[in-house]
């Protein structure tokens, strides 16, 4: 045997040794999870989170915590589990609407042991996509996809249009009123309804902002775009806290308190919690995440789920050290499960 | 003494044989070194600096959205950044392209002849991808480097010592770290392992394949569990994540159109080689050889087809060149020697011919922008001052694509200060126009046209368009507010009264 095939095969071993000598002697023994979504959930998961048991499962964990992200991807859940020390009990993605059911997603958050929560977009660029699905034009498409979701069996939360009393939404002000989408919401509902299609939460989720900031800024008390108790079970809150233009620090109460308070004028004996929130990369992150654990428990809300996307600002905590630091001890410290309204069965 | 010099004789000797490849570096240096002072840094460069320039914490920070492992190229850039700014931060990646070439024109050289590889490192040189890599302070140029030279050490491997052997895994786990992109030519190097070396025995060739794949496997596994999932991150979002829903930006005609009008000269040549390879009945392996040559260069093309995406296509596009350009030196080198056999003024025309391709190279490479190409240096020095000048502490900026640059020229704005749309701007950022929540607003003058609206809104709300310099006004239109007319929102007293902020 020549030389070469004799070095060829020392080469791996002695490396072998060389680098598990390093990864042992750092305490890097695992690789990290680069395992695309399963396609079917375990045999636990579904005695777990069938649809009947879907709101003892989530109570049982309250305050809880998630993780949105705008498509849903495995590493960034476990980047952001890892990252964060914290069980994420919802897993939240966006998806067109009328469109395809994405079961893939949605079983991959129940295989998490989390439940899916996914927003349909009603037209992100068309006004008239909420016109034509109030106006039933799209009914066809509508219980395809309800028939696809009671199918997929599992507990999911639904979430229609959120931020409607915004002003840059199409489904939204100026290109759509709080009746349209009202109407729409509840045709939807009943859609659903109709095809069996039990196994959905339907969580309404308003933006925080309710009043006009600039004259055709138009942003509403979330309460006129209720669409009444029957038809909701949850309430997603979405807000976010970063730095006004003075260079200040938001807090929760001037984010949230006003639209917390339209809410409960109107919903009675709703899950509220916030659908939608981070804190932005700055200075005073560390504060402000202080800030809205304490908000979270001052105002009675059953939890967060944490938007994981660097967006208009970057929320996502990947990274930021003293940040992530902050979120393991607000979740840490949630107290003892507190008083939920019940949801509606 | 003497016998030092003595020791030195032979590699002067090989030196002054190599004037060739000493030619073709200095003429690529001669047309990239323009570039590196023509040209402002562009958003990828402005980024890598811009968090090298904030630290150890904020690069490990980057990981998810770097396309490399951050702890090797960008301190680096960083630490000359720091020195000498732009300029000097784009030396390495110039000194990492004429090494690429060096190599090139050595294993054609060694593979093919001595006139196969001069006219593959000139090919390679005079590249426009090539020439704007040299000049472009990213991750590329390293990978790059660090991929040829793996395949260096592969074509070496074969009659060389056992140090070519140990290189080679090194080198191209090197080069998987700084780019991980690089990883989709691991096994065109292992292939090369095993189809050059096949002559010199299969059993060797097999076992030095087998023997780099898997400690190059082992090291780059090394580097992703030292690295945590923030790496891993990284990785899958620059090797699986992207997906054709990722956004459809281009057709796969227009993808590959580019493609060829880049670089399709050299990946025509280097087809015809296998053509000859064939045609002069070399043996198989050697056959095979060319075409996993030619497949290192149509590898991105294809795959930025299939996935409608024409981002990033020249930059990935350069790590196939160097396989490309092997092969096309070895067919034009044939070709000359076939000719020059046939006729007697045959390597006349042949060389003629050579120097003709490499012309019209060169002239391609001027006329088609390369995507990564920075913005006129005009631009960077007299647009940034200007903005900067204009902003008023606690407003904000819009633009239309060209924050992550704006943050690097004007570390003193807070980042949370930009606000930036693509496409059309919404109608909520029109609104915040109307607001007067921005004291500067700057959109790309070749796109202006496609705002009438924001350009009425901007006129009618009371900005005003700054005077910039004939060459600027060309590419970049600026307005600002008066200082007294921008909304600084969300007062104190607003704050008590718990309103939301208007410009937030």
């Amino acid at each position: 045997m020549n030389v070469k095939i004799l070095a060829s095969l020392a080469m791996p071993v002695v490396l072998a040794g060389v680098l598990g000598g390093i990864l042992n002697g750092t305490h890097h023994t695992k690789l990290p999870s680069l395992n695309p979504p399963p396609t079917v959930a375990p045999p636990l998961t579904t005695q777990l989170m069938k649809a009947s048991r879907c709101d003892n499962t989530i109570r049982a964990s309250q305050p809880f915590t998630g993780v949105a992200l705008t498509k849903v991807s495995p590493v960034a859940v476990n980047a952001f589990t890892a990252a964060t020390k914290s069980k994420v009990s919802i897993i939240e993605f966006y998806s067109s609407f009328p469109a395809k059911f994405d079961e893939t997603a949605a079983a991959y958050a129940v295989a998490q042991h989390a439940l899916p929560l996914v927003q349909l977009n009603p037209g992100k660029y068309n006004k008239l996509t909420l016109r034509k699905i109030a106006n039933r034009a799209d009914d066809a498409k509508i219980r395809a996809y309800a028939d696809a979701v009671k199918a997929f069996g599992y507990c999911i939360v639904i979430s229609f249009g959120h931020e409607m009393n915004g002003w840059w939404y199409r489904w939204g002000r100026p290109w759509n009123t709080p009746a349209t989408f009202i109407k729409a919401w509840r045709h939807v509902h009943d859609l659903f309804v109709q095809a069996g299609a039990t196994n959905v939460i339907w969580s309404w989720d308003p933006s925080h902002q309710y009043d006009q900031v600039t004259p055709t800024k138009i942003a509403t008390p979330a309460s006129e775009w209720y669409p009444g108790n029957d038809y909701v079970d949850w309430i997603g809150l979405d807000g976010y806290l970063s730095l006004d233009t003075n260079g200040q620090p938001q807090n929760f109460r001037e984010i949230f308190a006003h639209q917390i308070a339209y809410i409960r004028s109107v919903a009675t004996g709703k899950l509220l919690y916030l659908a939608e929130t981070g804190v932005a990369k700055e200075s005073a992150e560390v504060t402000q995440i202080n800030d809205l654990f304490a908000g979270i428990h001052q105002y009675n809300l059953a939890g967060l789920i944490w938007f994981e996307e660097n967006r208009k600002s970057p929320w996502q905590l990947a990274g930021r050290a003293a940040a992530i630091e902050a979120y393991r001890t607000g979740v840490s410290q949630y107290p003892k499960p507190v008083t939920i309204d019940k949801p509606q069965s | 003494m003497n016998a030092w010099l003595e020791r030195l004789q032979p590699l002067k000797a090989r030196m002054a044989e190599a004037w060739a490849m000493w030619s073709i570096l200095a003429a690529q240096a001669t047309l990239t070194l323009p570039w590196m002072w023509r040209t402002g840094a562009y958003s990828d460069e402005a980024l890598y600096l811009t968090v090298a320039r904030q630290g150890w914490k904020a690069l490990l920070g980057a990981a998810p959205n770097f396309p490399g492992l951050p702890v090797i190229y960008p301190p680096v850039a960083g630490f000359l950044d720091s020195i000498g700014g732009t300029i000097a931060a784009r030396i390495p990646s110039l000194l990492f392209m004429l090494g690429a070439t060096a190599l090139v024109y050595h294993m054609g050289d060694r593979m093919f002849g001595r006139m196969s590889g001069v006219l593959a490192a000139l090919l390679f040189a005079v590249c426009g991808i090539i020439v704007h890599l040299g000049a472009a302070a990213t991750f590329d140029p390293m990978a790059l480097f660090l991929l040829v030279l793996a395949l260096h050490a592969a074509v070496r491997m074969r009659d060389g010592g056992i140090g070519w052997l140990v290189l080679c895994p090194l080198a191209l786990a090197a080069a998987n770290a700084t780019k991980y992109a690089t990883t989709a030519w691991d096994p065109l190097i292992i292939g090369t392992i095993v189809l050059y070396g096949w002559s010199k025995g299969r059993l060797q060739s097999l076992f030095l394949a087998v023997s780099v794949a898997v400690s190059t496997a082992m090291i780059d596994a090394a580097v992703l569990m030292l690295g945590g999932t923030n790496l891993a991150y990284g990785v899958v979002d620059s090797l699986i994540r992207r997906s054709p829903q990722a956004g459809l930006s281009s057709s796969a005609l227009s993808v590959l159109a580019h493609a060829l009008l880049m670089t399709g000269l050299i990946v025509l040549i280097a087809l015809a080689g296998i053509w000859v390879s064939v045609v002069k009945r070399m043996p198989a392996t050697a056959t095979a050889f060319l075409c996993l040559l030619v497949l290192g260069a149509v590898l991105v093309p294809v795959d930025q087809a299939r996935l409608h995406q024409i981002t990033s296509l020249d930059e990935n596009m350069g790590f196939g060149l160097p396989f490309a350009a092997l092969a096309a030196g070895y067919a034009l080198g044939a070709w000359r020697q076939w000719l020059g056999r046939q006729r007697h003024w045959g390597k006349i025309v042949a060389t003629t011919a050579a120097v003709v391709t490499v012309i019209t190279m060169l002239i391609v490479g001027r006329v088609e922008r390369v995507q990564f190409r920075g913005p006129a240096a005009e631009v960077a020095s007299s647009v940034w001052p200007v903005v900067g000048g204009h902003f008023v502490k606690h407003s904000m900026i819009l633009d239309d694509g060209s924050s992550t640059v704006g943050e690097y020229y004007l570390p003193g704005i807070p980042p949370t200060a930009w606000r930036t749309f693509y496409g059309t701007p919404s109608d909520y950022t029109r609104r915040m126009v109307k607001g007067h929540c921005f004291s500067v607003v700057m959109i790309d003058a070749s796109d202006a046209n496609s705002f009438p609206h924001l350009r009425r809104i901007l006129h009618n709300y009371g900005y005003q368009r700054l005077t910039t310099n004939s060459t600027v006004s060309k590419r970049v239109l600026i307005w600002s507010l008066p200082k007294s007319q921008v909304t600084l929102t969300a007062s104190v007293k607003a704050r008590q009264s718990q309103k939301p902020n208007p410009c937030g």
